[in-house]
């Protein structure tokens, strides 16, 4: 057992700490991964995030991954670790508007392709903080749907809710980062 | 997840849910008026949730990844007991390690006999992996006595079953791995030779 699988354990036992370690535990392991796929891609190739987050899971909890109740602190963990490594990508891309472009090759992170403006990624990155806080599972959702790329019936599947429920979380979600965002 | 418990602003956005599912605006306007009642702060936000959701543009309409992509389900993985896997039938889980998992199964052509099958996982079937598996299966080639796993496949790898033998995965290098299988299998093979235990 990995001590991600462990954590999740300890955090489905009520350990606060437990969550706190999950992070960058996940993170790691994301890279770790990226690394591997990248290697055996041809250069030029991209990484698919939403088929990483899955294959991680898949790794991580082994045959039992359908009986996991840790599965929505796994996804919710890997969900943050993407959306930091797009924000770091997306505030590179927006340092370097006008500017020469840097080979960033080695950062394995880095190809994973953005499809929306970086200017876009920035401001919903920066507004999420504060939906969390008035709602921890719009936020959640948001960062399954628009910094993994999952689908609302994968993100239900994650977060072991309706797929209405995801719907709708995603529907005010989006409503209520347009007005924090364009002051609407 | 709980659902109901996750969020401050219930009011704010159960109304915003129930206005969206009237029919038409005059329908929806009645409705903010008897909801909201005299409390203008929160229909002024239910208000821009609104014009925020039917004013349609592009904002986050695309992930910030591309999405569009074959969906890995999250299922349980299909092997089970009775699966059939090329010519091998799966007859019980033996152990599991990183990458894949052994089997107890039996050939079905061109003989039947009992063999250890190693199964990837899905997604493990990458160059590395199955460069692992090749070289193992190699050095365990290069071997040959009856109660050393020997096998001659591919992946699925099959090996020679030999009963009362544990075969563990480990991390060790391919080669030092199959010496330290073969070498406990040897022992197991030829633990008859030992003198009998004292009573």
């Amino acid at each position: 057992m990995s001590d991600v699988t462990q954590l999740l354990s300890a955090i489905e036992a009520g350990d606060p700490q437990a969550a706190d370690q999950l992070l960058p535990l996940v993170y790691e392991e994301l890279r770790r991964l990226a690394f591997l796929k990248m290697a055996q891609e041809k250069p030029g190739q991209t990484l698919q995030a939403t088929a990483l987050v899955h294959e991680a899971w898949l790794r991580l909890a082994g045959s039992n991954h359908q009986q996991w109740r840790g599965r929505s602190h796994y996804f919710g963990a890997a969900a943050e670790a993407m959306r930091r490594i797009l924000i770091d990508k997306a505030r590179h891309k927006a340092s370097l508007k006008g500017g020469l472009d840097h080979p960033l090759e080695e950062l394995h992170e880095s190809r994973i392709e953005l499809a929306a403006p970086s200017d876009e990624i920035l401001a919903v990155h920066e507004a999420l903080d504060a939906l969390a806080a008035e709602d921890a599972t719009a936020a959640e959702v948001v960062k399954l749907r628009y910094f993994v790329g999952m689908t609302i019936p994968e993100i239900a599947e994650a977060l072991e809710i309706s797929p209405r429920s995801a719907d709708r979380h995603w529907v005010f979600a989006r409503a209520w980062l347009k007005g924090a965002i364009r002051g609407g | 997840m709980n659902e109901s418990d996750s969020f401050k602003n219930r009011p704010e956005k159960e109304i915003f849910f129930e206005a969206l599912d009237k029919n038409s605006p005059e329908e929806r306007a009645a409705f903010l008026d008897g909801a909201c009642g005299k409390k203008p702060a929160l229909r002024a936000r239910v208000e821009a949730l609104l014009v925020n959701h039917f004013h349609q543009d592009a904002f986050m309409k695309k992930p910030a990844v591309e999405g569009e992509r074959p969906t890995i389900k999250i299922s349980p993985t299909s092997e089970a007991p009775g699966t059939m896997i090329g010519r091998y039938k799966l007859l019980e889980l033996i152990g599991e390690g990183g990458f894949g998992s052994v089997w107890m199964a039996e050939q079905q052509e061109p003989v039947h006999r009992r063999v250890a099958l190693k199964v990837i996982k899905p997604g493990m079937d990458t160059k590395q992996v199955l460069a692992r598996f090749e070289s193992e299966r190699q050095a365990l080639a290069m071997m040959d006595h009856p109660s050393i796993a020997g096998g001659d496949m591919r992946p699925p790898t099959a090996w020679r079953w030999i009963s009362n033998g544990t075969c563990k995965t480990n991390r060790s290098p391919p080669v030092r791995r199959a010496i330290s299988i073969a070498f406990r299998k040897w022992c197991v093979g030829t633990s008859w030779l030992l003198p009998p235990p004292a009573p």
